[in-house]
């Protein structure tokens, strides 16, 4: 029996129609993600990080959840994790507003920027890279209870 | 005697795909259809955690329970899981299945789940005594829970099989002899596999038991890299039309024509696309709508969901 196995794993490994497997899950992923994580996934495509990003968060997540609300909000506290500030801040404010609009933000959640949080989301929706975000200290405050969901503030 | 206990006097009507909110598409496809089907995985929403119904498809369907029936065709089940299949999507099946009716249910005969992990894709299961050995309890177990018909799909076999110890279409009527449960016949699939490495679409439906096949899968897709992929996003194939024909010439039991479509191709096309593909259907199989009274369903409760619905 153990022949056998390793002899379908070669067969299997051979075979060109695992790349097109591979290539149907990766799309379904990134279909999926794309369309919850809009915001954030738009800041990733500008910055050519996307693709990477979603195979690095299913090759380094154990048991990523089927439903899209449960692996988008993982996939978004995957991003709020690496070591870019703004995709981490963007990410962490998405998460916030995804869970505000749903009415489940009662209390507010504040994220810390170093740019300007307007000019990062105008690169993320527009997909247009600006040539350089204005530095400084911000935070958004997300919640249910505010209109539109967040207010900014400048810190300095 | 006929063993399927579902002849269907009228023989086949029509049914399409419904899994996002889009009245003007529900609308449209509802004079050519007697049935609608729908995928758990997609018309439920998780929020804290907790599955729902999406409120504004629930009212959809509810809005129209007096004139179709329900064909609910998961594929989160994932039947063919060694570890077992997923039981959370039955907890969707027993939270949806109260507010419709429903003629049937299927899930495909494949596995998206390895130990936990989702594939996002569907994978065929081996054709094996041991994979019967998985299956056939798991059938018995969902038939028995909701005394209703479940029915399985064959799926499309993009990996080599592994050392197949059945044909495809002798383990197909192995599982039906042996649980009772119908059969979806998806011919699009058939046609994927016919492209992808010579399936011989003849023989399997010489050999294959077709009383046991209930309804009727039809769909368009797309081809990548020389493959030709199970994919629903558009529209039908004169080919798969005319396999159609002749397939229904041998379905005695067939009581459904399902056009599927992704509801990720219907925002693409537009539902007007779905519409005259419908019709299209509609007309090339000279189906009529054959009406639905709901007799099994519960109007009065329907009425009291979509007014609490509305309410909400």
């Amino acid at each position: 029996m153990q022949a056998d196995s390793s002899s379908y794993e070669r067969e299997l490994a051979q075979s060109p129609s695992l790349a097109v497997v591979r290539d149907i899950a990766r799309w379904w992923r990134a279909y999926q993600l794309e369309r919850y994580c809009l915001i954030t996934s738009g800041l990733l495509q500008v910055q050519g990080d996307f693709e990477a990003a979603v195979a690095d968060f299913y090759e380094t997540t154990q048991n990523v959840p089927a439903w899209i609300e449960d692996a988008g909000d993982a996939f978004l506290r995957f991003i709020a994790r690496r070591p870019d500030p703004v995709a981490a801040s963007l990410a962490e404010f998405e998460a916030a507003l995804i869970a505000a609009r749903k009415g489940e933000l009662m209390s507010g959640r504040v994220i810390d920027w170093n740019v300007h949080p307007y000019e990062v989301l105008r690169t993320a929706l527009s997909q247009k890279m600006a040539n350089e975000w204005t530095p400084g200290r911000f935070q958004t405050l997300v919640s249910s209870n505010i209109d539109g969901y967040f207010t900014v503030f400048e810190m300095n | 005697m006929n063993p399927y206990p579902f002849i269907h006097p009228k023989g086949p009507s029509l049914s399409t795909t419904y899994d996002a909110h889009d009245t003007y598409l529900l609308e449209g496809v509802l004079p050519y259809v007697d049935f609608i089907e729908i995928t758990p995985d997609s018309i439920f929403r998780r929020r804290n955690g907790i599955s729902e119904i999406q409120p504004d498809i629930l009212k959809d369907l509810l809005s129209v329970s007096r004139d179709v029936r329900f064909l609910v065709h998961g594929v989160g089940l994932s039947i063919g899981s060694w570890e077992g299949f997923d039981a959370s999507y039955l907890d969707n099946l027993d939270l949806l299945l109260p507010h419709i009716d429903c003629a049937w249910h299927s899930e495909h005969l494949g596995y998206v789940k390895v130990g936990g992990d989702n594939l996002n894709t569907m994978l065929a299961v081996p054709r094996t005594d041991a994979m019967l050995e998985l299956l056939i309890p798991r059938i018995k177990t969902i038939q028995s829970k909701y005394g209703m018909p479940f029915l399985l799909e064959h799926i499309v076999h993009l990996l080599p099989d592994y050392q197949p110890e059945y044909s495809d279409a002798g383990f197909l009527n192995l599982l039906t002899a042996e649980t009772g449960c119908g059969l979806i016949l998806d011919l699009y699939n058939l046609e994927c596999d016919a492209h992808n490495y010579g399936f011989d679409i003849e023989s399997f439906l010489a050999e294959l038991d077709l009383g046991a096949v209930r309804e009727i899968h039809i769909a368009g897709g797309a081809e990548y890299l020389g493959y030709k992929l199970d994919i629903h996003s558009g529209k039908v194939a004169d080919s798969t039309l005319n396999w159609t024909r002749q397939a229904l010439a041998h379905t005695p039991n067939a009581e459904a024509v399902t056009y599927e479509i992704l509801p990720e191709a219907v925002r693409l096309h537009g539902a007007q696309f779905v519409i005259d593909e419908v019709a299209r259907i509609s007309s090339y199989f000279n189906f009529t709508k054959h009406g639905h009274q709901n007799t099994s369903g519960n109007p009065a409760a329907a009425d009291q969901n979509a007014a609490v619905l509305c309410a909400g």
